[in-house]
């Protein structure tokens, strides 16, 4: 009953949120981000109850190499893991004309390769419990290549083609893999930003993902009907589309 | 079979093996090892030892939540430790491996006139986890729990000591480890001396209450009669005048002279339970038919059926029934568990003092019911208390909820089973490790004295300086109170105290972007 998860990139936004949320519906929470401060503060704020529900574990995701021995040290402290929702993310602001390739190659690390690292030992152990859940935080950016940031819409585009991989290999075993797919969230990466379309409060959002991965949906838009709005964007050409500067 | 045929014995000393909490709510990976004997099982605390890992033993998994759990840990499977040592007909005591289900010991026992003193509700657990648990049966009030019938025990600490402890040899450890749900050391047999029967049968009488005062006066009733055993079911549904309206199951075993057929009654084919429903439909598909009806109006219409057939058919009406159909109600649907598949159930069995249970079991019932969250099975039961240490026994009832675990009120009923275990602790009522899923660390300092905790856990440090005997359980409800040293103790603070990787020079994750949205 008491169950095990582990939110990666929890310091801020929609990944602080699952941890309070999480913690709340009586998880025990390894919360995984790099800016140890905030993290501690999110981690005293949770505990302040008294019963202990958050631990903080500081790490960069693009630090591969370390998180086989921090994963298994979180199974060990949580005593189990039965969630793993990786929210890392990153949106640099860039150029329309500006094609900077070492800020790309940053991107993919941590929104691509940062959640392969966590998800393929969490996908093994699942595999082997014969059940889990595992969640990915796309993006709707990734339905379509936008002149806006392209190394963003494809690493978002990567992860969710990624996730359904593992969602092949894994619903036979009993695992769930959900890809949630946000539209704009009022979030630190949205901060700043003018006139976002059907934008939702943090709290809605991961009210929603919540609703999402205790029904066993695989993919989900966050809010539902960002789904229509994408059915249609990436039912239009790719010929008309370019001359749409979006 | 012998120890050394088994498969397992062969080229396979440990395997990493999901093993799963009866209530299939809670799972873990571990390290499984089979010890066959003593010497295994210091062999794997040892092992343990140099590991940095931690060991508990498991019996058969009927455990329904975490306490036979031990994520990426050692579990020692007793299932090769099966063995009875010794048993006098003469004067009922038997000897037992700690992986002996009450099955084999029942089966072995009647055919000479005895049965077991205190039974579960299955007679798949083991006897090492029984009496780890103390568990209790429904005859809790007249014959107490299974310590009561222990005569002595042979343990390995987690120092790897063999003790032979009796309750005059080495009370303070005779009092502890029953109970101790195998914190202090691993069974290695178990002495219980077993009750004489002069019948294979029961005298059963059943009562239909139409609220729960009625049910606290047929306890009281029957209580006065000297029943030896009282059981309650209990519809967790029905509000207002009907609530706790349920049914009382009492039994006392029959006396010399008193069933001419008596020695006739005791053989097996007579006890067993029966293979098919109506003599038709296979037991074993039962839990099929019933899945349709697994949510709350289905659930509410097969209680109000119980209750109505029983108080049209069974009210009052005095019948004879065998041991093992009386005792054993969990093993008479084969895995009706599965109707809760695929998130499980929890068991919340909570007891309180006979001054306030009525009062305070009343407005949980209430409370799950304002949440639309009912129990779809409750099960009430009188207590008395007992000696041991971290026992459950007190001087008044227990009430055994099964909880679903509904997709989507997972949160809901966590907070709620929260709120009770807050008022049972306020209450001065006690919780049931061998069940338990929800209970947090200041409840459990609450329902046991500070100074009986001082004394167990001071006795486990002496027998276990490593702190090598643990499971999620303990981890989950006394983490202030482990030994030093242990790797526990260091999960406070996972990975803080890793060096902190260089940050990202350029990107951030809440950078304000220029464009684009998430």
């Amino acid at each position: 009953m008491l169950k095990r998860a582990l939110v990666i990139g929890a310091s801020s936004g929609m990944g602080a949120e699952l941890v309070r949320r999480l913690a709340a519906d009586g998880h025990v929470v390894a919360a995984v981000a790099r800016r140890a401060d905030r993290l501690q503060e999110l981690a005293d704020e949770v505990n302040a109850g008294g019963t202990r529900r958050v631990f903080p574990v500081v790490h960069d995701v693009t630090d591969t190499e370390s998180v086989e021995a921090l994963f298994e040290r979180v199974v060990v402290d949580l005593d189990g893991l039965d969630l793993v929702i990786y929210c890392a993310g990153v949106m640099p602001r860039i150029g329309i004309d500006e094609y900077p390739t070492a800020l790309d190659r940053q991107v993919f690390e941590v929104n691509v390769i940062g959640a392969m690292a966590w998800l393929n030992p969490a996908a093994e152990r699942m595999a082997h419990l014969g059940g889990g859940t595992l969640v990915g935080i796309g993006s709707v950016a990734g339905d379509r290549g936008r002149v806006g940031n392209p190394a963003y819409c494809a690493s978002k585009a990567a992860l969710e083609t990624y996730m359904e991989a593992l969602r092949n290999r894994l619903a036979p075993k009993g695992v769930q893999v959900l890809t949630v797919k946000p539209g704009p969230v009022r979030t630190p990466m949205t901060q700043g930003l003018d006139k976002l379309p059907m934008v939702i409060d943090v709290s809605v959002a991961v009210d929603q993902i919540l609703t999402a991965i205790a029904k066993r949906k695989t993919v989900v838009y966050v809010p539902k009907r960002w789904g229509v709005v994408m059915a249609v964007i990436r039912a239009i050409p790719s010929s008309i589309f370019q001359r749409l500067g979006i | 079979m012998s120890d050394w045929l088994s498969p397992m014995a062969v080229d396979a000393p440990e395997t990493t093996e999901r093993r799963e909490g009866w209530g299939m709510a809670s799972q873990a990976l571990c390290e499984v090892r089979y010890p066959g004997s003593e010497e295994d099982i210091r062999a794997a605390l040892e092992h343990a030892r140099a590991s940095g890992l931690t060991v508990l033993p498991w019996g058969n998994g009927r455990s329904y939540g975490d306490a036979a759990l031990n994520e990426s840990n050692v579990l020692l499977d007793t299932s090769r430790m099966t063995q009875i040592v010794d048993w006098d007909p003469e004067s009922g005591v038997v000897t037992c491996q700690p992986g002996v289900t009450l099955e084999k010991l029942w089966k072995h026992i009647l055919r000479d006139g005895w049965w077991p003193p205190v039974v579960s509700g299955t007679m798949l657990s083991t006897l090492g986890g029984l009496v780890a648990a103390n568990a209790h049966g429904k005859n809790n009030v007249m014959h107490g729990p299974i310590g009561d019938h222990v005569v002595g025990f042979t343990l390995v600490t987690g120092a790897g000591e063999t003790r032979q402890v009796t309750a005059e040899s080495d009370p303070d450890l005779f009092h502890a480890a029953i109970g101790g749900m195998g914190w202090l050391g691993v069974f290695t047999s178990v002495t219980l001396q077993m009750k004489r029967v002069y019948s294979g049968q029961l005298e059963v009488l059943p009562l239909c209450e139409p609220n729960l005062q009625g049910m606290f006066d047929a306890f009281a009733r029957c209580e006065s009669e000297s029943w030896d055993y009282v059981v309650g079911w209990i519809d967790g549904f029905p509000k207002g005048a009907k609530m706790g309206r349920g049914q009382i199951h009492a039994a006392r075993y029959l006396q010399e002279h008193e069933d001419p057929d008596g020695r006739s009654s005791m053989v097996l084919e007579k006890q067993e339970l029966p293979p098919r429903f109506f003599g038709i439909i296979p037991k074993s598909l039962l839990w099929r038919a019933v899945k349709p009806f697994a949510n709350r109006w289905g659930m509410r219409l097969i209680n109000w059926t119980r209750f109505t057939v029983m108080k049209v058919r069974g009210d009052g009406h005095r019948h004879r029934q065998e041991h093992a159909r009386f005792n054993f109600l969990l093993d008479y649907i084969p895995r009706w568990k599965w109707i809760y598949k695929p998130t499980g159930l929890i068991q919340y069995q909570f007891f309180l003092p006979k001054d306030t249970a009525q009062r305070v079991f009343t407005r949980a019932l209430a409370m799950s019911q304002s949440e639309r969250l009912e129990p779809w099975l409750v099960v009430m039961k009188r207590h008395r208390e007992d000696s041991f240490w971290l026992s459950h026994g007190l001087d008044g009832y227990s009430f055994a909820c099964d909880f679903p675990v509904l997709p989507g009120r997972r949160g809901d009923l966590w907070r709620l089973t929260q709120r009770f275990n807050q008022m049972v602790a306020d209450a001065g009522g006690r919780f049931y490790f061998v069940k338990d899923s929800v209970l947090d660390a200041d409840s459990a300092r609450r329902a046991w004295d500070a100074d009986v905790l001082d004394r167990f856990f001071a006795l486990k440090h002496e027998l276990d300086p490593d702190g090598l005997l643990q499971s999620n359980l303990l981890r989950r409800i006394f983490p202030d109170r482990l030994t030093p040293g242990a790797p526990v103790v260091e999960r406070a603070e996972v990975g803080m105290d890793a060096p902190i990787p260089s940050p990202l020079d350029v990107v951030e994750v809440g950078a304000p972007p220029v464009k684009d949205v998430d």
